[in-house]
Order: C-alpha cells, then sequence, then structure tokens
C-alpha cells in the first residue's frame, strides 16, 4: 500500500528533518531514495512536492546548503543549520504527539502496545 | 549504468528551461535529480530520449512549471505569515505611540513629538502598506484589489498629511485636500457601486458611504479656507506695517528732541547696540518670509505678504541659531545694565526662553521685535524729556 498524498503532504518536512539529523548531509534524489528504502517502498516522495519544501525549508533558515559540480551538473547538498536542528527535534515530538492523540481518536488497537 | 553525455545534461537542461522555469536552484535541483534516475534505472544500451520522456510526466501533471509554481507558493507563504506579524505588531506599535504622545503633549511634557512623528511614520510606510499589501494577495478579483488601492492612497495621504502639518513640512495642505478629493470622487464611487449591487452588503454600504461623506464634510469644516488665509495674512501684515510706522514715527520725535536729524540713538550705545541688533534679526526675517528687505508702503501696494512661517524653519541652520542667541544674551544684557523703567519688555516673547523660540510664527517675532525697538525708544525720549 502506498500512502495518499495528502497523508504525506502534512508530514513532508517533519521527514525531510528527520533525515537531515540522521544523515548529516543529502541531495534531493538521495532523501527520496532513503525514504523509499526506508518505508519498503511506502512512501514514496515525488518532486513536486519535495523540492518546493526543501526550497522554503532554506528560505526559513532551518537548511543550509552547499553545491557540488558533478561534470556539467550541479548538485545541491542539504543540511540542518543550528535552528533546524532544534525544529527537527520539536517536529518528532509534536509529531509523535499528534500520533498518540489520533491513535486514542480514531480509537486504533495498536499491535505495538 | 547508462553514462550521461554533456549533450544528454544540455538536452534535459533546455527542456526544463523550455517549460518556463526561472528559479536557477530548482532547475538545477530538478536537472541533477533526472540525472540521478537516468543514471541509476536506464540500461547502459537504453534509448535516452524514450527513457527521459517516460520519466519526466511522473514530475508533474501537467509540465514542470507547477513544481515552481508550488516552490513561490511555498516562499511568499512563509512571508505572508512574517508580513502579518510586523503588520500587527507595528499597528500596535503606532496606536499605543500615538496615544501617548497626544497625552504628553496635553500634559506638556518632553518627547511628545517624537512620539507623534514617530507613530505617524510607522503608521504611514509599515503598517498601512502591509495592510495593504497583504489584503490585495487575500483577494482574488480585479474590482477589489483596485478598490483597496483607491482606499489605501487616501489612507496614506491623509496619515502623512497630519505628520507634514504637525512638522510644518510643505504639501501637508495639499495632501490634505488630495486625499479628500480621492476619497470623494475615486474611492467612494467605486466602493458604492460594488457594494450596491449585493442585498446582503446594500445596507452597510449606503451607511459607510455617508460616513465617508459626513467625515469629508466634517474635516472640510474645520479647514482654514484659502480665501480666510489669504485675509489673514494680509491682516497680519497690514498689522506689521502699521507697528513698523509707528516706530519710524518715534524715531522721527526722538531726533527732534535730540536736536540732531541722523543718529537719535547715538547719545546711549547701550540702548543703540540692542536697537541695531533688533533691527538686524528683523530684516533678516523679513528676508526669509517675504523676500524684502524692507517694510514699506511699496510692499503693501505691490499686494506681497509676509508668509505664515515658523521661526523654526528659518533657525534649521547653526548660523540663524546662532544669531537668536546672540540677539537674546545682547537683549539680556542690555536689561541687566539698566535700571527698572528703562528696561524693555520680553516676556512671552520669542526671545523669552530659548527653548520655545522655534515654535513662534515669523509674523509675529517681526510684531514683537518692532514693540521692543519702540519701546527702546521710548525709554529714550522720557530720558531726553526728564532732562
Amino acid at each position: 500500500m502506498i500512502y495518499s498524498s495528502e497523508l504525506i503532504k502534512g508530514t513532508l518536512k517533519t521527514i525531510i528533518l528527520k533525515l537531515l539529523k540522521d544523515n548529516k548531509r543529502m541531495y534531493g534524489y538521495e532523501i527520496t531514495q532513503t525514504v523509499k528504502e526506508l518505508t519498503a517502498g511506502k512512501i514514496q516522495l515525488t518532486e513536486g512536492a519535495l523540492y518546493p519544501s526543501l526550497h522554503a525549508l532554506e528560505a526559513d533558515g532551518l537548511l543550509t546548503t552547499e553545491t557540488e559540480y558533478i561534470g556539467k551538473r550541479v548538485r545541491k547538498y542539504y543540511s540542518l543549520s543550528q535552528q533546524g536542528k532544534i525544529e527537527s527535534k520539536q517536529k518528532v515530538n509534536e509529531f509523535s504527539d499528534f500520533l498518540n492523540t489520533m491513535v486514542y481518536l480514531l480509537d486504533i488497537k495498536t499491535n505495538f502496545a | 549504468m547508462f553514462i550521461l553525455k554533456d549533450e544528454h545534461i544540455d538536452f534535459i537542461l533546455q527542456d526544463i528551461k523550455n517549460n518556463g522555469l526561472e528559479n536557477q536552484d530548482l532547475i538545477l535541483n530538478l536537472l541533477d535529480h533526472i540525472c540521478c534516475i537516468i543514471e541509476e534505472k536506464l540500461e547502459e544500451e537504453g534509448n535516452f530520449e524514450e527513457y527521459y520522456n517516460s520519466i519526466k510526466s511522473t514530475f508533474y501533471h501537467k509540465s514542470y512549471l507547477e513544481i515552481e509554481e508550488e516552490t513561490n507558493l511555498l516562499l511568499t507563504f512563509k512571508n505572508y505569515y512574517a508580513m502579518k506579524k510586523v503588520m500587527l505588531f507595528s499597528g500596535i506599535f503606532s496606536a499605543s505611540i500615538l496615544s501617548l504622545g497626544i497625552i504628553f503633549k496635553f500634559m506638556h511634557w518632553p518627547g511628545a513629538s517624537i512620539g507623534i512623528v514617530l507613530s505617524l511614520g510607522v503608521l504611514s510606510f509599515v503598517f498601512l502598506p502591509l495592510l495593504f499589501t497583504l489584503r490585495v494577495k487575500e483577494k482574488s478579483n480585479t474590482r477589489d484589489k483596485i478598490l483597496l488601492v483607491a482606499g489605501a492612497i487616501p489612507a496614506i495621504l491623509m496619515s502623512l498629511s497630519v505628520l507634514f502639518k504637525i512638522q510644518h513640512w510643505p504639501f501637508a495642505n495639499t495632501m490634505g485636500y488630495l486625499t479628500i478629493l480621492i476619497l470623494l470622487f475615486i474611492y467612494l464611487p467605486l466602493f458604492y457601486t460594488s457594494g450596491i449591487k449585493h442585498q446582503e452588503t446594500k445596507i452597510n454600504t449606503i451607511i459607510t458611504s455617508i460616513i465617508i461623506i459626513v467625515g469629508c464634510g466634517l474635516f472640510l469644516t474645520l479647514v482654514v479656507t484659502p480665501k480666510t488665509q489669504k485675509a489673514q495674512l494680509v491682516k497680519a501684515t497690514a498689522n506689521i506695517y502699521r507697528s513698523q510706522q509707528i516706530l519710524e514715527k518715534e524715531k522721527i520725535l526722538l531726533s527732534k528732541i535730540n536736536n540732531s536729524s541722523e543718529e537719535s540713538l547715538s547719545n546711549n550705545s547701550k540702548s543703540k547696540i540692542v536697537f541695531e541688533e533688533l533691527e538686524l534679526f528683523k530684516n533678516k526675517l523679513l528676508k526669509f518670509s517675504a523676500g524684502i528687505d524692507k517694510l514699506d508702503s511699496a510692499f503693501i501696494a505691490n499686494k506681497n505678504y509676509l508668509e505664515d512661517v515658523m521661526l523654526g524653519d528659518y533657525l534649521d541652520g547653526q548660523k540663524e541659531e546662532e544669531q537668536l542667541i546672540k540677539l537674546r544674551q545682547a537683549v539680556l544684557l542690555y536689561n541687566k545694565s539698566t535700571l527698572g523703567n528703562e528696561k524693555i519688555n520680553i516676556e512671552s516673547t520669542f526671545l523669552d526662553n530659548e527653548s520655545t523660540g522655534f515654535i513662534q510664527r515669523v509674523p509675529t517675532a517681526i510684531t514683537e521685535i518692532i514693540q521692543l525697538q519702540i519701546q527702546l525708544l521710548q525709554h529714550q525720549r522720557e530720558l531726553m524729556a526728564v532732562k
């Protein structure tokens, strides 16, 4: 089952921030591939959602970037800024809290409880 | 694994650019991303163009441009919140500082004008422009946008006009009249015609229109009309000219007693020094407010009038301020060195207090100078009479 894009939209920033926290620096394609591997293909980030979010996070000052030339191409690596590290923690905590609330709200019988 | 050649990369880059993308960062990101996919997924002997065309459609619904539009949307959305915060903060700031400034003004505490100027400045240049930019963004149809702009201009003009008025800067009145004109003849018709059509906004539209008309009417009732203003200037100028005539007569009388036709004050150097200092300053003020060297009948006959300017405007420069200080010291020195009945009375004149000199009007200051000069001559005449 691949999750709907509505579900992913609200958590995309959290996913990006957490991945960058664990991997120091990544480029766009790498992020999509890592997410795909980690979720066994259940979450497939689209380019149309990923890059706008990356640019917005950069504009917010949460990400810093460095570019590397690969032949004729330019690869842009993203990593967390100091503020991004704090935000990453907050986002994950917020989502975890949200998850608990949803479990309670939707009355989901969790198999890890 | 497929090895991408330079021409492949150029081909992709051109294809992305052909879709109208402008954000360089985004273009390069997408280019690298596509290259990564091709390098990883396409076999060594695969058909580049065919594969590229098959994967590129997974990036969008209609074209690459969607990604840039989404990016811009996210970026503006971020600004939107920052702008909204700044707008609210600047609004609260100017409202509270303005209220404080008004209280200070009525209590005659120092700092009132700084508060008023600062708050009106923030209101005109930060709060109102932001408010209208944000509102314009929220509206989708052109008519609403035009209506907002037609409302924004008079609002900013009105606030600036009050700011300029209290600071005695030029064009304050022009901006005030312009506000009324735009409000009544551009904003009001637009507002009325767009609101009256819909049943649910009909009553509010009529009420607001009435308030706008009555508000403008009240404003214009308070305003001194140009004709009255002119009449006041004529009166003030005639008043000064009359005082000057009395002064001239006083000079003649004194010189008659003195039996010397030339120097009426020659026998008393102390009063002569002050008299000359006053004369010098008076002439400079005349030059500044009317552009003339001497106030005489020709001046009046030519229908020239003294402008109702502030002394502070004249005293803007370092040199002018020094002149005022020098004059004041000369007058104080004279009063200190003379007996009671020879002193000249500077109470409540522009020379009374060093700091309040700036907020006096030039015509008033000229009248005061002439009166002081008459007093000097009269004291002198009294001395002569006693002899």
